[in-house]
């Protein structure tokens, strides 16, 4: 599995038909590494209602009940998101990602932001076909509390060549599709957990 | 019990007693309930905080002013106080979980470029389902402070950054079921013609009406005369009775015509400003409603095809729309072009509706109870095209050069390639060269993607497709907006 170096990102970037690859909008060309896309922040974040959460239940909950538990904030360019030492939220890209159907992404944390504490992503991979902005799992290992400012640079994505190219890549049928903002999980879709999610009759 | 015949007794004294104390409470509740809205947050731009600020400032001005209040002025300032109180509705509803808030901050910035920097607006939801503009704030206040007598203006006038008193603050609400609807938000181009038409119609329409009234008043007389007949030539007070129905007749027909134009104007600036797809959303909204309601009933607006007519000949005038050239314009090889054509089909659809006149019938109809109607629509008529270059005139020098899709269709046709294939239209070309899309080519190409694939496919259109479509326009007008905002600020780092 190869990775994508510059001109091969910029090319899929700049290209048409079946192969091109979006990354839309790229603010400044220094977005483009050596052999990645920095992603930026977006605006909106999912955090969890503390108070109101009993214990999350994958199979079991109503999609109203799991509405409950999760509050969405948005945040206006400009202003900040303070995320404390040992809490999650959801954030996502700012930038809005379309995968070709020959290439799938790894979404990494930028190490200056791990230094301090901050865990990016860990669901890190982007499937073939993908199109949406990507959830990110924003959590703060440190001991500070972390400033985050929408539209600075919190991701890195590296793509590979999926081969030989995925050919139902996300055709419309997947959980996460053409998302504009981070999504809440939907764990609950998968019909095979609740298979395990009770107790055996014998 | 009663005292009320003894002289140390007056209803004043009672008032004030009664209502000092609850005033004095009153100020300090809204002063903390502006306090508490503003340091909760959660908004999309800064104007709903500088409206709690206002508020704050003006019940504190009032709060210290109390002690010198006359009692017989106290209920006014309760009036005022309840109304002020009141507007901080407008702040709590504004709030992102209520808005489309990813296109609050790039709409306030594209408003803002129309009537002036010195203007904000607070988007927020109404349960009704219709439209609506209120404000402006900042002078309402202003003119309540300055007939307080006992308040010395300056105390309120004090103008500091953070308080928006050499601002505008406007209010501009939408259907609460169509936060999502980016298309149908089209419409609020109409209600920033509030202020233009409320500029025009303070400015000029008395001048106008006074130029007309003689004239009309006439014209009115006659039709009254014919109305009541013979039966009239015996009546004691024949000319007194007439002189009511005549007085009558042309205050209602002032009224007419005022609002009526208001409306007019409105669609106009509409047009103006978002080129066909303002028309779209009129078209879309009207399609819920009679089209050919008379005024009187109402509440003194147009009828929809009335006012669906001088949008399409706006965009006629704009050379938008020109139904012979499908069949007989050279030109009709590149306009509409085969992007554009579902939605051109789209203006044609509103072409038949109004190529049928029963508004026009109604509006016209000779009698004693439709000639304020019949005389506020001739004046309208006669004066139209003056009327809307003159409010056009008053945009700012930017904006009076109309919208023209006609100019677009290489954008346009971007842009809708990219919704085709699920991107949002954002930007158009494509990276290193592309740049920010215009928020009016995106509402545009929103509605000439729509058209395109209800015309293509017939089973297009579920809620499902149009959520998707929404939330693709959406994410575009943020993008967009944060790019032509941020992306030279970054550029500017990168040079040496």
């Amino acid at each position: 599995m190869s990775t994508l170096t510059t001109r091969e990102i910029e090319n899929r970037l700049k290209g048409t038909g079946a192969k091109r690859l979006v990354v839309t909008p790229v603010l400044a060309p220094k977005q483009i590494g050596d052999a990645s896309v920095d992603v930026r922040l977006g605006n909106q974040f999912i955090i969890f209602r503390l108070h109101t959460c009993g214990v999350f239940e994958p199979y079991k909950m109503l999609m109203s009940q799991l509405h409950t538990m999760q509050e969405r904030h948005v945040v206006r360019f400009g202003d900040s998101f303070v995320l404390h030492p040992g809490t999650l939220a959801l954030g996502s890209t700012f930038e809005y990602i379309c995968m070709p159907a020959d290439l799938e992404a790894q979404v990494e944390g930028r190490s200056s932001w791990a230094r301090v504490g901050l865990q990016v992503a860990t669901a890190t991979s982007v499937e073939p076909g993908f199109k949406g902005v990507l959830t990110l799992e924003l959590s703060n290992v440190g001991t500070i509390p972390l400033r985050l400012y929408p539209g600075v640079r919190i991701a890195q994505l590296f793509f590979h060549e999926a081969k030989p190219p995925a050919t139902d890549a996300y055709t419309g049928q997947r959980k996460y599709e053409c998302a504009i903002g981070p999504e809440f999980s939907k764990i609950r879709n998968d019909r095979d957990g609740s298979v395990f999610a009770g107790p055996i009759e014998e | 019990m009663s005292q009320e015949g003894s002289s140390d007794w007056s209803e004043e004294q009672w008032r004030g007693k009664m209502l000092l104390r609850q005033l004095r409470l009153r100020c300090t509740v809204i002063m903390n309930l502006a306090q508490s809205l503003e340091d909760g947050g959660g908004f999309a731009t800064v104007t709903p905080k500088a409206l709690c600020r206002l508020i704050r400032h003006t019940a504190n001005v009032l709060d210290r002013s109390l002690a010198d209040t006359p009692h017989d002025q106290l209920a006014n300032v309760n009036y005022f106080l309840c109304s002020i109180a009141q507007h901080l509705r407008f702040v709590e509803r504004s709030r992102t979980v209520n808005t489309p808030w990813s296109m609050i901050q790039a709409t306030e910035h594209f408003l803002r470029q129309q009537v002036g920097a010195n203007s904000r607006f607070i988007i927020r939801p109404q349960w009704a389902h219709n439209y609506s503009l209120t404000g402006e704030f900042v002078e309402a206040y202003r003119t309540e402070i300055a007939s307080m007598a006992w308040i010395d203006p300056k105390a309120w006038e004090e103008s500091s950054a953070e308080r928006p008193v050499d601002e505008r603050v406007y209010c501009i609400a939408f259907p609460r079921v169509e936060r999502l609807n980016a298309l149908l938000h089209a419409n609020w181009g109409h209600e920033l013609g509030h202020i233009v038409a409320a500029r025009w119609i303070h400015g000029r329409f008395g001048q106008l009406w006074n130029g007309e009234e003689p004239d009309m008043k006439a014209r009115i007389r006659q039709t009254v005369e014919q109305g009541l007949g013979a039966s009239m030539n015996q009546a004691l007070f024949k000319d007194l009775i007439i002189n009511q129905y005549v007085s009558e007749y042309t205050d209602s027909a002032m009224e007419l015509a005022r609002d009526g134009l208001t409306e007019l104007i409105c669609d106009a600036i509409g047009v103006h400003l978002l080129g066909p797809s303002a028309l779209a959303a009129c078209l879309e909204f009207s399609a819920g409603f009679s089209l050919d309601e008379n005024p009187l009933r109402c509440d003194r607006y147009p009828p929809w095809r009335y006012r669906l007519r001088l949008m399409l000949e706006a965009c006629q005038e704009n050379e938008d729309f020109l139904e012979e050239e499908a069949t007989t314009s050279p030109k009709a090889a590149v306009y509409p072009g085969e992007t554009v054509a579902p939605f051109w089909e789209w203006l044609r659809e509103a072409k038949r509706l109004v190529t049928q006149t029963p508004d026009l019938q109604m509006l016209h109809r000779d009698g004693m109870d439709n000639v304020s109607v019949r005389e506020a629509y001739t004046l309208v008529e006669n004066h139209w095209r003056r009327i809307r270059g003159e409010a056009l005139d008053m945009l700012l020098g930017g904006a009076k050069r109309p919208y023209k899709l006609r100019e677009r269709l290489t954008t346009i046709d971007d842009l809708v390639a990219k919704l085709e294939n699920d991107i949002p239209p954002n930007e158009v070309d494509t990276w290193p060269d592309s740049s920010p899309a215009a928020f009016e080519d995106i509402i545009n190409a929103a509605w000439v993607f729509k058209a395109r694939k209800l015309a293509q496919d017939p089973e297009w259109g579920c809620p499902k497709d149009l959520e998707r479509l929404y939330r693709l326009v959406l994410k575009a007008i943020e993008a967009s907006f944060v790019h032509s905002v941020f992306g030279p600020r970054l550029a500017r780092l990168d040079k040496p």
